[in-house]
């Protein structure tokens, strides 16, 4: 589960700008999590470092792991499992199971889509955010 | 019981309690966020998870993702280290509830000394002193006030029982003063708090800030490590501490520190805990007790020679402790200072990746960090990067140790406090030792000047 980021700053870089200029100030600094922007009014350039740490690219059809526990394939008393490769799959739909004790947690499709291979080893333990099915998403 | 340790927490600490986990040959869980994940302590670990994103509501501080990790990877207890859910009492009783073990004391004491009014009269019980006041709200008959005040001691402060954060507040240095003043307190916290109840308590001006490391077992078994000074603070935050606190009677602080242990005695209190204390006039005032390992715990190891986290999760593990109060010595003097990540001018966070880490070394200096070079600094959290802490075996050879050992340590890549600890090391009250809490502040704004 990635967020999504709606709002990234340098999307709004345009309109900080007039802000800035309009304002008395000489210099904006924001800093988020993933990086950082400073305009500098009258300077040369406006710099925008580069994040400290730049974030991999969410796949659109990674299904990963929203939690820790044991991950499923298939529910304890069945035998077929939820999403074998090559099988459609409708968005909000399960394709695995997290067990943690006596519980388990379902795993689901983030879109609707065509399971490329299940990633995750049968009853591995994964953690949040760990790779667990490949989906091809539906155009 | 327990072989396997959930650490619930990140940075210097987790890597700190995951050594002492290590060397008592307990395996270790690190449960992490997803800012973590290139942490020592992750790579050190047993079994290493991701709970969580890195904003410490969906990681660190949520019980929930911790119990299950804790159930997914067979974790027999949970240290919480300090900060987060340390002092959690709910959390406390959800582990306990869980079945298992949480390395501190129960969720009973934690409720207990998280409750102001509570704590204080569990310290009186127990003979701990506590600053003098009114025990409730004054009454309304102004001979009885007078009185009131006159057994606490001049200078005296008003304060609003609905007030907070320095508002609803008035120091009385005289008599005379006093019936104008509560009055005008009275006003006052009745607009802005709809509670016209006011307390009297003594003023201290210029008090130091001195703890007192405890540890017992809940067996009935407890004895308190000696003293340490962490008056040199900004904005309530401690910047540099020392064990002992120099200059204290050692008669009196023994006296205190064995109230100390017989309050943690009557509580059935277990694991490591500290009661903090305001010191003026050598008399020691009560404020709080934390009910879980300090940031600044290594400066009492330094002299004690304990491993103080160690002892915390054998007594866990249901071990009476290993010592008696008669074999608890102090030798020489510790200093801690923390590095942090923040700008040296406004001191506020200032997160990145630290490019160069030059760790000093040398007889009796110890780093505990969890970063180096490399290391990103996020933001999500405290700005904690190291804990540069040295021993001596008097107060001037930890000073002249620290005056090199800081020279030694370089930071590139990120803005630290390092010059500021130099700027410290250089004041003459502080290496006279025994200055007041106001001191750093006093310092900085002469500085500022």
């Amino acid at each position: 589960m990635t967020s999504p980021r709606t709002t990234s700053p340098l999307t709004r870089i345009p309109d900080l700008a007039a802000w800035l200029a309009a304002s008395g100030l000489a210099e904006l600094e924001l800093r988020g999590p993933d990086g950082q922007v400073r305009l500098v009014r009258g300077g040369q350039a406006v710099a925008a470092p580069a994040a400290p740490g730049p974030r991999p690219k969410p796949a659109p059809g990674l299904v990963r792991s929203p939690g820790v526990g044991h991950f499923l394939t298939a529910h304890p008393l069945r035998a077929e499992p939820l999403a074998a490769p090559g099988e459609r799959v409708a968005a909000g739909q399960p394709v695995g199971l997290l067990r943690v004790g006596s519980l388990l947690l379902a795993v689901t499709a983030p879109c609707a889509g065509t399971v490329i291979r299940v990633v995750a080893p049968e009853g591995a333990l994964v953690g949040y955010g760990d790779p667990l099915v490949d989906i091809r998403p539906e155009a | 019981m327990f072989d396997t340790v959930l650490i619930a927490n990140r940075g210097e600490i987790a890597l700190r309690i995951q050594r002492a986990c290590r060397t008592l040959g307990l395996r270790t869980v690190a449960a992490f966020s997803e800012a973590d994940r290139e942490s020592p302590h992750v790579r050190h670990a047993d079994i290493a998870v991701c709970i969580g994103p890195a904003p410490a509501g969906r990681s660190y501080l949520d019980a929930t993702a911790l119990l299950l990790a804790a159930r997914a990877t067979g974790a027999g207890a949970i240290h919480p280290g300090y900060g987060f859910l340390s002092e959690n009492a709910d959390f406390a009783a959800r582990v306990a509830e869980a079945g298992l073990v949480f390395i501190g004391p129960d969720a009973a004491c934690i409720r207990t000394m998280g409750d102001k009014v509570a704590a204080k009269a569990a310290m009186r019980e127990a003979g701990v002193p506590c600053v003098p006041g009114s025990e409730g709200a004054l009454p309304d008959d102004p001979e009885a006030v007078r009185r009131i005040a006159a057994e606490t001691g001049y200078p005296v402060l008003l304060k609003a029982a609905g007030g907070g954060g320095g508002r609803g507040m008035r120091v009385v240095r005289e008599e005379g003063a006093l019936l104008d003043a509560l009055a005008l307190v009275r006003e006052e916290a009745r607009r802005a708090f709809g509670n016209p109840a006011i307390y009297v308590e003594k003023f201290l001006g210029a008090p130091r800030h001195v703890e007192i490391q405890v540890i017992a077992d809940g067996q009935g078994n407890a004895v308190w490590l000696g003293t340490r000074d962490c008056s040199l603070q900004r904005r309530h935050q401690k910047v540099l501490e020392e064990a002992p606190a120099p200059g204290l009677d050692p008669a009196a602080v023994a006296e205190v520190g064995e109230r100390c242990a017989e309050a943690c005695r009557r509580l059935g209190y277990r694991g490591a805990g500290t009661f903090e204390f305001l010191v003026e006039g050598g008399r020691f005032y009560f404020i709080e007790m934390n009910t879980r390992v300090q940031v600044e715990h290594p400066v009492t190891e330094m002299v004690t020679g304990l491993d103080i986290v160690a002892e915390g999760i054998r007594v866990a593990r249901g071990e009476p402790l290993s010592l008696r109060q008669a074999d608890v010595v102090s030798r020489g003097h510790a200093f801690e200072c923390r590095i942090n990540a923040e700008d040296p001018v406004t001191f506020a966070p200032a997160p990145g990746r630290i490019a160069r880490f030059d760790v000093p070394g040398g007889p009796g200096v110890r780093v505990d960090s969890h970063a180096g070079a490399g290391t990103a600094v996020p933001p999500h959290y405290d700005s904690l990067v190291a804990k540069l802490i040295v021993h001596g075996s008097t107060r001037d050879e930890a000073l002249a140790r620290l005056r090199v050992a800081l020279s030694e340590v370089r930071i590139e890549g990120i803005a630290t406090n390092l010059r500021l600890h130099a700027r410290i090391l250089a004041d003459t009250d502080f290496r006279a030792g025994g200055v007041d809490i106001h001191h750093l502040e006093a310092m900085l704004g002469r500085a500022a000047a």
